[in-house]
Order: C-alpha cells, then structure tokens, then sequence
C-alpha cells in the first residue's frame, strides 16, 4: 500500500544543493528568462545613450562629465532629461504591470520543467508550462499582492502606531525622545516587513508549485494548504528558500562591490572598457539570480515531494490494450480494432 | 571706473593679435600657410575677396588697423627688449575711512523672566531704555510680540503658510504672549504713566485684524531727538510646540521672538515693526541686553544665550541664570572698526538632555591652512588693513545620539568666523553657541540669532554630504550678515540671506570641496525631523517615484479608504517602500552612480528655477511665492554677488564688500546704502549692474559654434600684379596652396538682454590657444559675433567666458545655460555608454523584481 512505504527525505541542505545543480544544469531556461529581461530593458537603455550623446553633443570635453555628473549638466539639460525620465518611467510602468505575468509565465515553465523531467531540457515544454498553468498563477500574483499590501498596511500605519508606538509615549515617530530611537524603529518595521514579503514568497512559490505538482485549479485550497504546510515543517519548507537567498547574497554583493568600485574610480580617462566591465559584473548578478529562480523552484518541487501526498487519480491505462510505453489502443463498442496477418 | 577693462588690458588683448598677426606674416614669407584671425562684426558678411596669386596666406590676414598698429608696438617692444621686466607687486591704496561714531537709535534691555517647566509657561518683566536716534520726535512706540503668531491659524504668518510650518500641519501645541503692563518710567513711582491704555494691535502690512503680533503704545509726549525714556513691560506667554524657529519638544526650549520687543524708528518713514509673515525675518535695534532666567533645576548647565552667563545662583529646585549680551567685557572693548559691538536681539535655550562639545576657533591655525586666501585678502585690501583675528570660544550643544558631530560643528562655524571675517572684517564677540536641535525639534533649527544659531543635523553624516556642515556655515555666517551688518530682513531680505548664501558656499567649497549626493534608506520623517542610512550616490533614473498613472498603477499608489467600524484610515503603502525591500528591488551597487554638486553652482541653479518671477529688491512677503522668495532672496543675489567678480576683478570685489561690512557695521543698510558703499569701496561705477541685476530681470546665455571647412584649391582665373588674368592653377605655388588651409568660422551668440564683456578661448589642432574679448560696448545693439580664422591649423575647440572653479574671475554665473558655451571637434563616446548601462541595470533590476512578485 501507498500509505506503508517510507520515502526517504532528503536533508534540506541536500535539496539545497540539488536544486542548484538542476537549475545549472538547464542554461537555456535561465539565459532565457535573462534574455526576455534584458531585451525589454534595452530600449530604454539606448535611449537614454542617444539622449546623452545628443545631450553632450559637441558641446562638453570629452570625459568631462563621465567621473560625475554636474550639476549644470543636470540643470542645463532638465527638460531632456525630464522628458526621457516621463517616458522611461511610462515605459516601466507598462512593464511592471505585465513583469508579475512574466513571472508567472517563467514559474509555470520551470515547473513544467523540473516536475516532468529529471534531467534535460526543453524550451518548448518550457513555454507550455508556463501557458498550462498561467492563469492559475495570476491568481497566486493576486492573493500575493492582496496579502502584500495587508502586511505593509499592518508595519507602516495606524495599526502598528496604535499599538507599538503608543506604549512609549508617541503618536508619530517624531515624538520620540531620540533620533536613534527613531531610526532603529524605522528599521524594526523594515526588518518586519521583509520577513513578512520573504514568507509571502515562498508561500506564493509553495501554492504554485502544489498547484502544478497535484494539478488543481483551486488557489484558494492550495493556498490555504501550502500556509498549512508551511506552519507544520518551518524549517523544512523554509530551510533550502533561506539558503537559496543566503547563496545569492554573496554573489550579488561581491559584484556590486566591485562594480561600485569601478563606477566611484571612473574619471576622464576612463574608456569604454571599464564600462563593459561593469556591464559584465551586472549581468552575472542578474544570470545567478535567473538561476536561483529556477533553483527555488526545484527546491520547491522536491520539498512538496516528500511532504504532499500524491492525488489518487484513476489509472489512465486502466481500460486500454497495452502498457506504458507502447501503443495505446481504447477499447469500446465502437472499436474497430483487430489484428490482420 | 571699471579696472579690469583698462587700456593695459586691451594692450593685453592687442598683443595677442599682433603676435598672431606677425607670426602670420613671418610664416607666409618663409612660404608657410600660417594663420590669422578676421574680425568680421556682428552682421557684417565674411571678406571673400577675390585671392590675389602669390600672396593668398598673407591676404587671408585682415586685422583692422589698430590691432596691426598696436601690434607693431608690441613687435618693437619685444624685439628691442632684452631683459624680462621684473613683475611689479601693485600696493593695493588704502580702503576709504570708516567713521566710528554711533549711528541711528539705540535701545538696551534689562529682562527677567520664569519658566514654568510643566506648563512651559513665561512670566517675565522688562525695562527697556530707548534712545531716539533720529532727527524726528516719536510720539509712539511699536512692538513685535511675535509669539501670537502661533497662537491659531488666522495669524498672518500661519495663514500664508497655509496652516503647514516646516512640512507640519500645524493643529495643536498652540503659543501665545500677553502683554500685562506696560508703563513710561520717571524719575519716581509717581511719574511712572501706563501706556495700557492706548494698546492696540496694529497690522502694518496687511490689515487682518486676526493678526497679533505687533502692537502699539501712545506716548504722552513726544521723545525729541537724541531723547532717552524707560518703559517697563510686564508680559505673560505659552510656549508653542517648537513648529517654525520658536518653541518647545519636551524638554528642549528654543526662546526666540520670546519677549516683547521694540521695532525701529526711522524718522520720517515713521515705525518700521512689521507682522510675522511666513516670508520674513526680523528687524530691531542695536543695544545691550541684561538677563536673567529663573528655570527648574534641570537646566543648571545647560541653558546657553546670546552672550554669556554668569556663575547660576542656586535656589532649591530652581536656577537663576543671568546672562549679558554682548559680555561686559566685549561691550567695553573696541572691534575692528573701532566700535563698541552691540547686538540686537536675544535667545535663549535649554535642554536638560544637551551634550556639549567646547571648541574654539584659532585664527593662527586656519592662517596656516588657507595661507594663500589670507595672501589674497591681503594684496586687494593692502597693507593698512588689519586682517588677524581674535579667538573665539565655541559651545556646540547636541543630542546624545549626535555627540560625535560636535567636532563638525566647531569646524564649520570655524570655517565661517575664519572666511567671513578675513573679507569683510572680524567676529568682535568672544563666544558662540551652535545649537543642533534635538529629535524632533529640528524645526527649531537654521536660524540665526545674535552669538547664537541653531543648525540641524541628523545621523550617518559626514562631511562629504555638508551636512550639517552646509547649515552651520551659513548661520554663522549670519553673525555677519544679519548680526553685525543689520540691514532690515523684511524690506530687504537678500541683504543678508542673498549676501551670506553668496559667502557660505565659498567658504563650503574652499573646506569641503563638491558636496556628494546621497540617497536614504531606512528614512523617518516627522514634521522637520529626517533620518535614515546614506548610501551614496543617486538613482541615474527615478523610475519608481512614479512619474506616470502606469507607474503608480504598477506600484499600487494611492489605495485610500475607510474602515467604517474601528474609522481608521487606512493608506496602503503600495510597493514604494524605503526600506530594504526597496534596497533589495533597487541594487544601488549596479544602478546608482555618484552625482556631486559644487555649492556655487547650487545657487545658479536654484536661481534658475525662477529667474524672472520678481525682481531682487522686494519686500519679503511680496515675492510672488515661497520659491521666489527664496530664490531671490538667497540663490539669485548670490549669484549676482559671484557674477562681479569676473566683471570687476576678484581684488576689487573684496574692497567693495569689506567697506560695505565695515561701514555698516551695527547699523541698518538698505539696497542704496549696499550699492553706494560697495562701489565707493571697489572703486568701480557698475550702477549698470545693480539696477539690471537686483532691480531689473536682465539674463544673459552665451553660445559658441564653430564651423571648420578646408579651403580648397583656387579654381578659376587670377589677376597677376602686372594686370593679366591667368588661371589660377597656372601660378599657385603647392606649397602655398590653399588646399591646405582652413577657414574656422567661431560665431559667438548672447541671449537676453544683459551686457556682459565676455571672454571666447579657442583651441588650434596645433596646441595653440587665443582668447578674445567681445566688450559690453561692443554688444549694443548686437547679439551676435563671428570671429574667422584662416591658416594651417583648424579649431579644435572654443569656449565662451571660460570657467575655472578655482579662479573667481572666471566665468560668470549668471549664465542661465552654460550647456551651450563650449564646443569641441571630438565626440565623447565614452559617457553615453555609462548612462545606457546604469539605464540598463535599472531597468533589468526593477524588472527582475516585478517579475519576482509574479512568480
């Protein structure tokens, strides 16, 4: 019986690992989701290069403004700038709002991907996932939002005033005796609000990943399922997220760092290769963040493994001739099936 | 008189023609193409004469006949001088005498008064001797009692500031004064007449009788000129929640405007005591003021005034603190300008909490640091003038969370007693008290007051970002502009904040250098306080601030409703957050890049947010709004202030400003007083000047275009001297030819209507570089100037009113588009890439955060 064998669990450092070595493994996947980012990007990118090569034009020595930015140039140039800012800001209002599908999109496929397969790869299995299961996961982006919005409201306004600045004597943060007091309860509701969004983005990743996995529509009951879960094995469900976040950090970081040296260094003399440089530096910090994405995914998929029963489903090969693997024939009254020598 | 544009410089400027023009001649005859300017007027077409054979690169060189002549002068000097003549140091003449004798009213105060510590209630009592100082007899006597200001929303002060103060809706915390008493003292108790009975409330400016801060008293009778009366006032106050300059957060008290205070007798214009506006400062007589305070204990050591305390007197749970502005000491000795110092206001604080850092300025040691200003100073102000510097003693009071900065204060109030009175004369007290105010109290702060100002601050500071060091410098700076030289902040509020604005960012530029721009996180913000972590450097695109309705849609700005049951209202915060969220969505590593600002070039363009709204010199609150007031009353005088030096020479700007200084020191300029006294100073006639720039809107934008193109090869027939007609191709020697010269044409435009001698720099491809001049004279009536060069080498660059942030003299900065003053042959290639790559991980950050929220 199903209920009497034992699977093995595997340790959530092991998930850990695994579920990085199956995201490395698939490069097409991550150099996608990279790609289709850095292809919205771009436009705005060259228009802003042409925009500053019209701005600087002839009229200021080379390198001049490339250490820093004036503020003359910044003054001079205000109606330009200001006009490329509008539209740039237009612009990545539109793709924000259809970035969350995007995700959603790229979710789905890594599911599809990581659920079917043990290893290899497909870019069209891939998009199929994402469109399979796509609308389903909108749905997640919405409760998502909805409980986003819910916390940030519960850390940044009346009620957190009420009730946890009110018992040192003030209405607002400018009551406070001390700045001190004020900046570190600036931080206290920041801490708390990113732990909040952290929760909320591994329960969103838990309910799509429960929403693939078993092939339910319902977000609601996987929704309330995956809080369930999560409540009953913290460490586990949590674990291989935190650890996927805590190997991404560094990264980032020693990137940043870098790039940010380069960019601080930058002075007339610097040239174009600097630039790629800093560039490079972006683009790896982005490529390992692709990676993670799928990695959380796979650490996903593996944890829901051995801690959601699977649905019992009638068996699709129950009414035909022929096992798994070979031809499949059905067989009812109006099967003209037969063999011919 | 306008030394800079003497015949010496024009000699100057000459011979740098000349040496042109014989270096072109001496080329052409050793065969060479060689290069020569063609001055060709504003509208005047280009010479395109027909090209004589055998003599085209001479031909090309047109100068008009003085430049050759004076060039000539030159040739002879030069070649028939052997010896370099040993560079004569001019002696700058003396400055023009200041008379020492007291000038206009006088008025001293002696005042005690109680603090009632819960209530944060004042009772006080002051006697006041007030001496008539004009040639008019005043039968009345006018008040400030500001602090009524704050006592409800219809005071003109509240009502223009549209019931907000210092970014605070003002709805509670409410102050008021009342006046008790108020008597002409005589001889004896029976001479001594009340005055209450003609108190009215008076509103000189706009008649809204809600207004209560001034008010007026009847005299019996006249006080002749020369007069001296007493008159005892006994008043009762409440001290308002600390929202604008006065007031209290728990237990720090910020006492200013706390006391009724006489307004200034002007003779024929009659009383000059005007409301409390949101636009205006404060104006009041010179004298002597003697105090005391009657506080709880917990201020013992820590209630600092204008001037100094003596030993408190102890009684039970209460201090007597008494407190003498000036010192005695500093009101018997003799200043710089050999007069008594006096002041004309007084504030106290206190603060139980208050860390205090004891510094001190010494001028031996920022005599050695910024050795080459003091040289400077010296050489315009010459050898009469004493320029050494007393020692002054510094108090810095902060908050416990701030103490470290206490250094950075003492630094920058150093900076400006340093500065400020190297060039316009020294601090003639011997003491001063910088305030940081505390949490929460920050409205208090960037306010001057006599020997004592409050800055602001907040953590995670340093000096890179000039703060506080920007504010410090600035309100010290006060002590000159505002404490020492009094002109009336009302009717002429860029006197002293256009003045001091012009001053600090000098000194913030010698110290500290460009300011960096930061971005804060973590940043809480009540009323005037403001925290949070630096991280330095800015956004090269705000994409988040959302710009557009789509953004603030993608963001989730503005879900606003109400909960009916518990009523609260609730404002979702969206995704715009500061915190680390906003840290993580934003990766400043990758998408920040550092942005810093000279503060001189600050001022410009800040004036040019609202260059022609007003003209300078108005009255305070009658500037069109808050933005130009402030920009005309700080950023554009400043800018005006800085623009004189290229005009009139750095040297000569000094002397105008120190006479200025010196001459009304402890009295009450207005605009003519400034305009006269500078110009007597400088030794310059620029009336021109003041009534286009701080009494017209006159702008000025210079441009610069080049056009380089080769001349080719002569094509056609040309006229040999012996009167034949050949081709021209026949004759043309290779070496001469024209095909290997070029004609650089340098047109040189100014927009607006403001004359200005300006300077063109342009560059040769050979290294060689010439500056021309284009002369206020020359521009009447014309907006425009070609210069053409011809000869071997191309232009590579040309650049009008050259700019060099080291050198005053160089470039004005009234110039309302510098963008388009300089052009270069090359392209930069490189900067534009920078741009498109920061735009670049912006947007794949920001994206790639969105994308996180949907999967």
């Amino acid at each position: 019986m199903a209920a009497d064998v034992e699977i093995e669990k595997p340790g959530i450092w092991a998930i850990t690992l695994s579920s990085l070595k199956a995201s490395l493994a698939r490069p097409s996947l991550w150099l996608f989701t990279w790609g289709v980012i850095l292809v919205a990007s771009f436009p705005f990118a060259f228009a802003y290069h042409q925009g500053v090569t019209k701005a600087l034009s002839n009229n200021y020595a080379p390198g001049s403004q490339l250490g820093w930015f004036t503020t003359d140039f910044f003054r001079d140039h205000a109606s330009e700038l200001e006009s490329l800012s509008t539209s740039a800001s237009t612009g990545f209002g539109i793709l924000a709002l259809l970035m969350p599908l995007v995700g959603a999109f790229f979710a789905g496929g890594w599911l599809q991907i990581l659920l079917e397969r043990t290893s290899g790869r497909s870019l069209r299995r891939f998009l199929w996932g994402g469109a399979r299961t796509f609308w389903r996961f909108v749905r997640v982006w919405l409760f998502f939002l909805a409980f986003f919005l819910l916390v940030s409201w519960l850390f940044y306004g009346v009620v957190f005033d009420k009730y946890v600045l009110s018992p040192f004597g003030a209405n607002v943060a400018e009551d406070l005796p001390r700045e001190d007091y004020a900046f570190w309860w600036k931080v206290l509701q920041a801490t708390l609000l990113a732990i909040s969004y952290f929760k909320l983005k591994v329960w969103a990743t838990y309910t799509r990943t429960r929403l693939a996995l078993l092939n339910t529509r319902s977000v609601m009951v996987a929704g309330i399922a995956c809080w369930w879960m999560m409540l009953r094995h913290p460490m586990r469900t949590f674990g291989p997220m935190l650890l996927l976040l805590l190997v991404q950090l560094p990264v980032v970081g020693l990137m940043g760092f870098v790039s940010a040296d380069l960019d601080g260094g930058l002075d007339s003399t610097s040239g174009w290769r600097v630039i790629l440089v800093m560039f490079a530096l972006n683009q790896v910090a982005l490529l390992w963040g692709e990676i993670l994405f799928g990695a959380r995914y796979s650490a996903a998929v593996q944890v829901c493994r051995s801690l959601i029963r699977a649905s019992v489903e009638p068996d699709p090969f129950a009414d035909r001739v022929g096992g798994p693997g070979g031809p499949q024939y059905p067989i009812d009254d109006s099967d003209e099936y037969g063999v011919s020598y | 008189m306008q030394p800079r544009f003497d015949i010496s410089r024009s000699l100057r400027h000459s011979r740098i023609l000349g040496s042109s023009l014989v270096c072109a001649l001496l080329l052409s005859l050793l065969g060479s193409p060689a290069f020569a300017w063609q001055d060709a007027g504003e509208a005047s077409p280009t010479d395109e004469s027909t090209p004589q054979a055998g003599s085209e690169a001479a031909e090309a060189t047109t100068v008009d006949a003085e430049d050759a002549q004076a060039s000539e002068n030159t040739s002879d000097d030069d070649t028939t001088t052997d010896e370099t003549p040993e560079p004569t140091e001019e002696v700058a003449p003396p400055l023009p005498p200041v008379d020492a004798a007291w000038v206009g009213n006088r008025v001293d105060y002696a005042i005690e008064a109680r603090l009632d510590g819960e209530a944060k209630r004042i009772k006080g009592r002051l006697v006041l001797t007030w001496k008539n100082g004009m040639d008019v007899g005043a039968d009345e006597l006018w008040f400030h009692l500001y602090l009524n200001a704050f006592s409800n929303n219809r005071s003109s002060h509240l009502s223009e500031s549209g019931g907000r103060l210092r970014g605070h809706k003002v709805e509670d915390g409410w102050g008021w004064s009342e006046v008790k008493r108020i008597a002409l003292l005589g001889e004896t108790e029976d001479d001594t007449i009340s005055l209450l009975p003609t108190f009215r409330f008076r509103q000189p400016d706009d008649g809204r009788r809600e207004d209560r801060t001034v008010f007026s008293v009847d005299l019996p009778r006249k006080v002749a000129p020369g007069e001296e009366v007493k008159v005892e006032i006994e008043w009762d106050s409440q001290i308002p929640r600390v929202r604008r300059r006065t007031g209290f957060k728990d237990d720090f008290l910020l006492m200013a405007q706390w006391f009724p205070k006489l307004g200034v007798f002007e003779g024929d214009r009659g009383w000059n005591c005007h409301q409390f506006h949101m636009n205006s400062e404060f104006f009041s007589d010179y004298g002597t003021y003697d105090v005391t305070l009657d506080l709880p204990i917990e201020y013992k050591d820590k209630v600092f005034a204008s001037g100094r305390d003596e030993r408190p007197e102890i009684n039970g749970d209460r201090i007597k603190a008494r407190f003498h502005a000036p010192t005695k000491e500093d009101a018997a000795r003799l200043d710089s300008v050999k007069r008594k110092p006096v002041v004309h206001d007084f504030t106290w604080t206190g603060n139980p909490d208050y860390e205090v850092h004891l510094d001190a300025f010494k001028w031996k040691d920022w005599k050695d640091e910024f050795r080459v200003e003091v040289e400077r100073a010296a050489k315009a102000f010459g050898p009469t003038e004493k320029l050494d510097l007393r020692d002054v003693e510094i108090s810095v009071l902060l908050s416990p969370e701030r103490a470290d900065q206490g250094e950075r204060h003492a630094r920058a109030t150093s900076a400006a007693l340093f500065f400020y009175g190297l060039w316009f004369g020294g601090y003639p007290y011997e003491h001063i008290t910088v305030i940081d105010p505390p949490w929460g109290g920050r409205a208090a702060g960037g306010m001057e007051y006599p020997t004592l100002f409050t800055a602001g601050s907040r953590m995670f500071t340093t000096p890179e970002d000039h703060e506080p060091e920007s504010v410090t410098v600035h309100e010290a700076g006060h002590q000159f502009w505002y404490g020492l030289v009094g002109n009336n902040e009302f009717e002429a509020s860029w006197m002293d904040e256009g003045l001091n604005s012009y001053t600090d960012s000098e000194v913030l530029y010698r110290v500290y250098g460009p300011r960096r721009d930061t971005t804060l996180y973590f940043r809480e913000s009540g009323g005037g306080s403001r925290t949070g972590y630096p991280i330095s450097g800015r956004p090269v695109i705000n994409l988040l601030p959302t710009r557009s309705k789509l953004g603030k849609i993608a963001t989730l700005q503005g879900i606003e409703f109400k909960v009916p049951l518990v009523d609260w209202d609730v404002s979702l915060p969206g995704l715009q957050h500061d915190d680390f969220l906003a840290l993580w969505r934003d990766q400043p590593w990758f998408t920040f890049m550092p942005r810093k600002s000279d503060p001189r070039m600050n001022d410009r363009t800040h004036y040019l947010a609202s260059p022609d709204a007003d003209r300078v010199d108005s009255y305070a609150w009658e500037y069109l709004n808050r933005t130009s007031y402030s920009v005309n009353s700080y950023s554009r005088p400043a800018t005006i202030l800085r623009s004189l030096p290229p005009l009139i020479g750095y040297s000569n700007f000094l002397r105008g400003m120190r006479h200025y200084a010196k001459t009304w020191r402890y009295r009450h300029p207005y605009p003519d007083d400034f305009f006269r006294t500078f110009q007597e100073g400088a030794g310059v006639d620029i009336d021109w000047y003041f009534r286009e720039t701080f009494r017209g809107t006159g702008r000025v934008d210079w441009e610069v275009s080049v056009q380089n193109k080769k001349l080719g090869a002569t094509v056609g027939l040309v006229r040999t001297e012996d009167g034949e007609w050949v081709d021209a191709t026949s004759i043309e020697d290779p070496d001469e030819s024209q095909e290997k010269l070029w004609e650089s044409r340098v047109t040189v435009r100014r927009h607006g209507t403001l004359r200005l001698p300006v300077k063109v720099r342009v560059a040769l491809a050979d290294g060689t570089v010439e500056d021309f001049e284009w002369s206020r004279e020359d521009q009447a009536g014309a907006t425009y100037r070609e210069f053409t060069l011809r000869g071997a080498q191309r232009v590579v660059s040309a650049v009008v009113d050259p700019r060099d942030p080291d050198d005053p003299e160089a470039g004005y900065w009234l110039d309302s588009d510098l963008s388009n003053n300089e052009w270069y042959e090359a392209h930069d290639r490189v900067t534009p890439l920078r741009w498109g790559e920061r735009v670049l991980a912006s947007f794949q950050h920001g994206l790639t955060w969105f994308v996180g929220l949907g999967g």
